[in-house]
């Protein structure tokens, strides 16, 4: 099975693309970066967290990016850029939020018994979590319900924990989801996050949770989570050079969407053939 | 005033929910079996699936779950920025996406309680809220 994603997005296609249904465009709502917003306002109000965590984020994708020939978005970016950065939709700024890009990536996908005669090393997919919910009909913003439920089938699915992981890949289309999968992924508790990314270092090539090494959708180009299972594959076949995580045996995905009837959450756990040997 | 689309109900409960928001009355479906307020309006509750349902008259009385401020037009029919959309918990349980009108940047807060208000423009009535 071959899956591959071309991604060639006009400007100005935003609305469309959002998902806006009339119920919502009657008040102007759409782009998912507003739904991340009210996410991210909730989540300051009920935590005290701030967009300086969002910043940190944005900067560390950067980081890696730069060392990620493929990447869109390769010149240094630190925390003084971020807080310069234009508005876009408050509290979300331009580096917040990813950008359309002209791009395309591939993955193969084969039964064990033919990929164990295959030239490059397999990686197994362990587990599939996925969730969703009519949220905002229940007054919760995004994410925070059916991604950890999400999360839970994953971890139960493959038999292991978080502790597992080895490098996280989160969908970003904006710096909250990066966040909100730190959370509901059970990495640090809700609301923990501020501790957790501190100066972002936790989650850089030599941190803990190495997280989107090849730069994300933030920095790398937005291809809808494509390019993060390719950089995953790598990772766990030790072909990153510069951005190789040292002995990565477990890998996360986690995406999340929707904008209006439902919201959805799907991850998938990759790891090398002998990650439990 | 940005160019609201008007809205295009696909059945006959859309339609009903647009006419009450017409005579400035916020009416939503109330499950008949597992007692659910739904929006928007449609054929079958989201909670349980049930099609069975009653008319209820909201207070439209609210507060501010969370709220955005769009503070560049993204859209030729929103040019005028910024301008805020808000999630508006209602007191008799579903969450709505609507805006708050009368407020500035800055002059909106997660809690502030707010009341529905009604907006007639290009021949439909769209539901808003104001601080209370």
């Amino acid at each position: 099975m071959l899956a591959f994603v071309y991604g060639r997005n006009p400007a100005g296609s935003m609305v469309e693309l959002s998902g806006a249904q009339e119920y919502d465009l009657v008040h102007g709502f759409f782009n998912a970066a507003a739904v991340h917003g009210l996410s991210w306002v909730e989540h300051m109000h009920r935590y005290g967290t701030t967009t300086e965590e969002l910043g940190r984020i944005a900067v560390q994708a950067r980081r890696h990016a730069a060392l990620n020939p493929d990447a869109a978005l390769r010149e240094p970016l630190n925390m003084e850029d971020y807080r310069a950065s234009a508005p876009l939709i408050w509290p979300l700024c331009e580096l917040d939020v990813c950008r359309m890009s002209g791009s395309a990536a591939a993955i193969i996908m084969a039964s064990s018994d033919i990929a164990k005669d295959c030239a490059k090393l397999p990686v197994d997919f362990l587990s599939v979590g996925r969730e969703a919910t009519h949220a905002f009909e229940r007054g919760v913003p995004m994410s925070f319900s059916p991604e950890r439920r999400a999360a839970r089938q994953l971890y139960e699915a493959a038999g292991i924990s978080p502790q597992d992981v080895d490098v996280l890949f989160p969908y970003d289309a904006t710096t909250v989801a990066a966040v909100a999968a730190l959370e509901n992924y059970g990495f640090c508790k809700p609301g923990e996050c501020q501790d957790f990314v501190g100066d972002g270092s936790r989650i850089g090539l030599n941190g803990e949770l190495p997280m989107n090494t090849h730069g994300g959708h933030l920095s790398g180009g937005y291809l809808i989570g494509l390019t993060h299972h390719v950089e995953l594959v790598r990772q766990l076949r030790g072909e990153c050079g510069q951005r190789q995580v040292p002995n990565a045996r477990v890998g996360l995905y986690a995406s999340g969407g929707g904008i209006r009837a439902q919201f959805f959450h799907a991850a998938t756990l990759l790891a090398r053939g002998d990650w439990n040997a | 005033m940005p160019e609201r689309t008007p809205p295009n109900p696909k059945n006959a409960h859309e339609r009903e929910y647009w006419e009450g928001l017409a005579r400035h009355q916020l009416l939503l479906q109330r499950c008949a079996g597992c007692r659910f307020v739904r929006y928007p309006p449609g054929l079958s509750c989201p909670e349980c699936w049930g099609e069975a349902f009653t008319w209820q008259p909201l207070s439209g009385r609210g507060s501010v779950v969370s709220f955005v401020w769009y503070m560049r037009s993204l859209d030729r029919r929103f040019p005028e920025v910024p301008y805020n959309v808000s999630l508006v918990k209602l007191a008799e349980g579903p969450a709505i996406i609507s805006n708050v009108l009368g407020v500035k940047f800055g002059e909106l807060a997660v809690g502030n309680a707010v009341r529905a208000a009604y907006l007639d423009d290009r021949g439909f009535t769209a539901l808003m809220f104001g601080k209370a």
